[in-house]
């Protein structure tokens, strides 16, 4: 087991573009593309809800290299809220409706796209996740995250710099 | 002689409930500069982080911050799903260790 690092984001972002995934970066991962200097373990995706998505959703991690049965397969289309998988290149957590948010369609319509390839959730999104979700660790990390929210507003930034060496537009 | 001893009373009175008031609030606010003063202090040693962060690339923190520890019970299956969020914590409260902090 590897694990989730640039080359592997980058990797999924592009077999999930190909198979036309509808989908974001969110937890505590979705804030790392934005610069939040903490530790996590795996990456949350948040995919729409619907069973197209998840035929592509499935075949596209295929692809990646997860092994998916058919049955499991199945269980993605009938319509999940949450599927953890440990089975490929990383572990990855499949948060079909997440905590705090209303819908895909109402949180794509405030991500943004990171390094012209990471769609993630807002940063109020995340962090409205984590309070709803109300785990011991949401409770313990949300005043430092919050206070990197006001870290970038206070900047006028919507995310660090991707590539500080170079000039930002 | 009576109306006197009864006003100097009262004044004495007013006076002991003005630096009772004082000390209370005295008290009170002691402890609040305090708190205010750790607080002020967290935040600056979490923008001296956030200053850090802002020096590296996406790449150089993606390659730090993701790790891969062995949790248990969580890593034991290749995948799992769940009907509802609800019925994932419920899981997690039943069979992971109060120290993952999934509660």
């Amino acid at each position: 087991m590897q694990v989730f690092s640039y080359k592997q984001g980058e990797r999924l972002a592009e077999v999930f573009n190909r198979w036309g995934v509808e989908y974001l970066f969110i937890g505590k991962s979705g804030a790392i593309f934005y610069g939040y200097p903490d530790t996590t373990q795996d990456a949350d995706i948040f995919p729409a809800k619907t069973p197209e998505n998840a035929r592509k959703l499935a075949a596209a991690l295929r692809e990646l290299g997860y092994e998916l049965t058919l049955d499991n397969e199945n269980e993605l289309i009938a319509g999940k809220d949450f599927v953890q998988l440990r089975s490929g290149p990383f572990d990855l957590d499949l948060v079909f409706a997440p905590d705090g948010i209303e819908t895909f369609a109402a949180a794509k319509a405030r991500s943004i796209i990171i390094d012209n390839r990471f769609p993630v959730a807002s940063l109020d999104d995340i962090i409205a996740s984590k309070r709803a979700a109300n785990r011991q660790k949401d409770r313990e990390s949300l005043p430092r995250l919050e206070a990197f929210r006001d870290y970038l507003r206070s900047r006028n930034l919507t995310a660090l710099p991707t590539n500080p060496s170079q000039p930002q537009c | 002689m009576s109306a006197q001893l009864t006003s100097h009373r009262r004044r004495t009175q007013d006076l002991l409930f003005f630096l009772l008031q004082v000390i209370f609030w005295g008290i009170r606010l002691i402890k609040g500069k305090v708190n205010v003063k750790a607080e002020s202090k967290q935040l600056m040693e979490w923008e001296r982080e956030f200053d850090a962060a802002a020096r590296n690339s996406l790449l150089d923190r993606m390659e730090y911050l993701f790790i891969n520890t062995y949790k248990l019970e969580l890593d034991n299956s290749k995948f799992r799903s769940f009907d509802s969020i609800a019925e994932y914590r419920e899981w997690c409260r039943k069979n992971l260790p109060e120290y993952l902090g999934y509660r």
